[in-house]
Parts: structure tokens; sequence; C-alpha cells
């Protein structure tokens, strides 16, 4: 799904570096390491928004940096932290929005597409929200609504910023359970970031861990690797 | 708002429109009738005063004021989701008073190429194009709302103030053209000028066509939105275009008219309710052009006992929705 081949990744000089990393479908990968050391602008990288410093990374087969937009936003997509401010946006409108790659220039909605939408919100059980302003919804709602958009796009790659950040336990439990059930059932290559060092081990098939010293991201199966390894790999001053 | 209100609103509003557009065709002494206001467009009888008068007063007058209207308003509303900023606007941002700095320019520099109706239009159009140049290239370093504003703010008093030097160079006779220029008026196209007019217009309103889809998805934030596949830059240059042409355009003719294209919007995005660009841009154009209308027809029932310049009309119109808006969005932050 993805091949990350000796990237080097930062805004103008290299912050992260990857040697080498496959992503593959119907795994969901946990992203940990410490504040401010690179895991957004790592994800920001995976979308596009910010080109890598050196090496390559591909999609399907694909260099992600000569890949059309348009094309790009079939494959891959990055839910982020915080949820935008829309001001007279129902939640429905905000789900049928996930479609813009797939439309014509006028942005016209077909048949499928509205049966897309109404099949994401039967999956994530959201139809009692889809008549609200996305301005009225708690913080756990946003998230699931941003996850839905996503899924909406229909993406073989998933990326989500921290989606656990501005939720209680229930609702980091109750999202993160969404996010492995859509994973298996759509067959998608999804990374997560988390600060919630519990939950991710208990599940994500896969961990990526960012050692704070060398800044190298390394992948590791979460079954072959215990908490305690864990914590003094990425958090060595604890 | 679903789609049966909006329509049943958007009937409301064109049945308002032509009904205040005959109002606003017949006042004046005479009184026009219809086949009078044919003729006087299609056959032309010179020694008929009432088809002169039809032809060359009355209906540039309400044409006008009803693109005016339609073109400021969707030039705000281009701006205030462009900008993700509901206080955007081409005067509030200085792009009308870009516009009116070239104008000067091409009135009171004396060189006769720019000041006929053609240079007038380009040093406008050019002004406004420039202007919304400035503002994008500052909007790459700010990223905050309101400073961007104040930076609109700061570039229009800038920009006043260098009219007014070439102001107190020039001549009077070049000053006093300038000077009622910038009144805002909607006396000073003449039926020859129309058609230009209106061709302009639809370039634009073609323009926009192209915008919806972008616009739609910009509410989302501009970030979101390039992952979606929407070429950001594109639209940058779009956007520019589309506003350039209606606020020059529109300044070039009228003067500078204020908050209309600010107030607007906003007033049919509370109303409406909706981020879909096809139903604000429609609502906003008609709503516009009803507001512009009802403006000029205050000035002209005013102007028995008081002559009052457009702009004054506009503001005391415009202001008291700036500061609701002001404190709406406030007491939403407290709550």
């Amino acid at each position: 799904m993805l091949q990350i081949n000796s990237v080097e990744i930062g805004h103008s000089s290299a912050l992260l570096h990857i040697s080498s990393l496959q992503l593959e479908k119907g795994k969901l990968y946990g992203l940990i390491g410490r504040n401010g050391i690179g895991k957004s602008t790592f994800l920001q990288t995976l979308v596009g928004v910010i080109p890598p410093v050196s090496g390559e990374i591909l999609v399907q087969g694909n260099n992600l940096e000569t890949l059309r937009k348009k094309e790009l936003a079939k494959n891959i997509a990055l839910v982020r932290t915080s949820f935008p401010i829309i001001e007279n946006l129902s939640v429905y409108s905000y789900l049928l929005l996930g479609r813009v790659p797939y439309t014509n220039i006028f942005g016209t909605t077909n048949a499928q597409d509205v049966a897309l939408v109404s099949s994401v919100i039967d999956l994530l059980q959201i139809a009692h929200l889809q008549a609200k302003f996305t301005s009225q919804l708690s913080d756990g709602e946003k998230q699931l609504i941003a996850i839905a958009q996503v899924l909406v796009q229909q993406t073989g790659v998933v990326l989500l910023d921290e989606p656990t950040a501005f939720l209680d336990y229930e609702n980091k439990w109750k999202i993160l359970k969404i996010v492995k059930k859509c994973t298996e059932e759509n067959q998608l290559c999804t990374v997560f970031s988390s600060h919630d060092l519990d939950i991710t081990l208990e599940v994500a098939d896969n961990l990526l861990l960012i050692h704070p010293q060398t800044r190298e991201i390394k992948g590791v199966k979460t079954a072959e690797i215990s908490k305690d390894e864990i914590i003094s790999f990425c958090f060595p001053n604890l | 708002m679903t789609s049966g209100i909006i329509v049943r609103n958007t009937t409301v509003l064109i049945l308002l429109l032509l009904v205040l557009s005959i109002v606003h065709v017949q006042m004046g002494e005479v009184s026009v009738s219809f086949t009078d206001a044919w003729n006087s467009i299609f056959a032309l009888d010179t020694t008929n005063p009432t088809q002169i008068v039809f032809r060359e007063l009355r209906l540039p007058r309400t044409s006008i004021a009803l693109l005016a209207g339609a073109g400021l308003s969707i030039a705000g509303l281009l701006m205030q989701t462009f900008f993700n900023n509901p206080l955007a606007g081409p005067s509030i941002l200085g792009i009308s008073a870009g516009s009116s700095l070239f104008v000067a320019l091409a009135i009171m520099t004396g060189f006769s190429l720019f000041s006929s109706s053609f240079g007038i239009i380009s040093a406008a159009v050019f002004g406004a194009f420039v202007y919304s140049l400035f503002l994008l290239i500052f909007s790459r370093f700010v990223r905050s709302n309101v400073s961007l504003l104040i930076i609109g703010i700061m570039l229009g008093s800038f920009t006043n103030a260098i009219i007014q030097v070439i102001e107190s160079m020039s001549d009077v006779n070049a000053l006093k053209a300038f000077t009622i220029w910038g009144f805002g008026s909607l006396q000073q196209v003449s039926f020859d000028q129309l058609p230009a007019i209106f061709l302009c217009f639809l370039g634009a309103l073609g323009l926009l066509l192209f915008l919806v889809k972008p616009l739609n998805t910009y509410v989302l934030g501009v970030e979101r939105a390039a992952q979606l596949g929407i070429s950001v830059g594109r639209v940058k240059i779009l956007v520019i275009l589309c506003v350039a042409i209606f606020t020059g355009l529109i300044t070039a003719y009228c003067g500078p008219i204020a908050f209309i294209g600010l107030a607007v919007p906003n007033m049919v995005k509370m109303r409406y309710k909706t981020s879909n660009h096809w139903h604000l841009i429609s609502a906003s154009a008609l709503f516009g052009a009803l507001v512009l209308l009802v403006c000029d027809l205050l000035l002209l029932k005013l102007e028995v006992i008081i002559a009052l310049p457009l702009n004054s009309i506009t503001s005391l119109f415009g202001a008291p929705v700036v500061i609701w808006i002001l404190l709406k969005n406030r007491l939403h932050a407290t709550n």
C-alpha cells in the first residue's frame, strides 16, 4: 500500500528519517513518539501537504510527488486533530463533501455518492447526527464524522492525527474500535498517532516508534514488543 | 434550510426585484408607458422626450443598481469564503480604495487616453486586481483573521492618503470630477455603455461557475480542500479575477460603494443557514441587487428634501449590520 524508501521528513531541514518502511492494507498502525518530534509532520508528508526533504514515498507503486492531486485524494486522506469551525454546514452535507475528488467540475453528486454516504452513516451508526450542524456536535461526535468523511472519500490509506486527543476515556475506546473495525472490513491501511499507550497497544497491529535521539521511525509488530520496551525506546528519560 | 424554503425565498426575492425595478424605473417627473420603454430601446424616436429620458437616465440607472448590488455582494461572499473571514469585503479590505487610486491617477494625470471611459474601467479593474494580489501576499504571512482585517483597513487608509496627495496636486476640474465620482452614484452610466457592462458581468459570472465546487470545499479549510484534490493555486487566481472584475467594473462606473459587499452575504448566510455556494451566490446576488435598489429608491425619495450621496445611505444601512455581526459572534464566543 505505502512504501517508504530512505526518506527524510521535515519542513526544510530533515526532522525525521526512515530507512525503509512498508505499510500494508488491512493493518492498523499506531504512531508513538514525543511531543513535537514530528508525528504531525510525518502524517502531513504522507498526505502530500509537505514534500519530503529527500527519498521517495510510493502510494500503490506510484510516486507521491508525481501523482496528480486528484488521484492522490482518491488514495490517501488525513484527519487532523482539531475539527474546523464551520458555520451552517449540516453533517450530511459535510459527509457528502468527501466525494469531492470524484465529482465533476461543478461538484454534482449522483445516486451512488448518496448511497455511499448512507452506507457510511449506517456503518458508524450516526444517523441521528446527519441533520445537525457540525458546530452543534461534541468533540467525540466531531471526530466520528471526520472519520466518516474520510470513509466516504474511499481512500486506501487513512491517516489520523491524534484522533483521541480531546476525548474522554469511553470515546477514546469507541473511536479506536471503530477505526479498527473499518480497517479490517474495508481492508484499509490506517495510521494513527496517539499518546494513549495502553489503548494503542490494545488495538494497533503494528507500531511505528520514533526514537528521540536518532529520530528514526522504526516499525514493529505489537505482539513482539512489551510496553516497557516501548517506553524505554520512545521516552528514555522517564 | 430545506430546498423548498430556498425555492420559496428565491421566488419572493425575484418578485420583489421585479416590482421594485418597475417602481425604480418610474421614479421621477414623467411616467413611462411600456410602449415608450420598449421603443426607446429598439426603435428610438429622438423627438419623444419620454423615450430619451427612459433610455438615457432611467434604464441605465436601474440596470446599474441591480448589477452593482449583485456584483459587490458576490465579490464580498467570495472574499469571505476565500479568506475564511466573515468581515472580508471589497470596501473593507481596501480593494475599492485600490480601484479608486488607479481611477484618480487616470482622471487626474490628464492623459485623454486614460480619462476615456475605457481607460477608467481598465484602471479600476487593474487597481482592484493589484490590491487583491497585495492582500493575497499579506495573507500568506498573517495567520489570524483580525490581522488581515487590520492590514486591509491600513491599506485602505494609506491609499486614501495617497489619493488626497494626488488631489491636492491636480487642477480644479479634475478634482471636482473625481470628488463627485467618489461619492458613489448610479447616474454616471449611459445607455451605450450598458452592453459592455453586461458582458463583463456575464464573463465574471461565467468564471464563478468554476468556483462553486472549490468554495463549497473551502469551508472545510484550505488544507483539507487541497487534500480533497482542489487545485488551490487555480482557485486563488479565479477568486482574484472575479473579485477584481466585479469590484473594478462597479467602482469605475459608480464610485467606491461601501458596505454592500460586507453586509449582504452575512445577512444571506444568517437567513439561509447553508454553506452551499450555489444557494449563497444566487441569494447574495438577488438580495444585493434588492438592497442597492432600495438604497437608491430612498435616495430618489429624499432628493426633494436633501441630496445625499449613495455612500451615506449604504453606510447607514451597512454599519449597524457590521456591529450586529460582531455582537452576535461575541455572544457565540461567550456561550
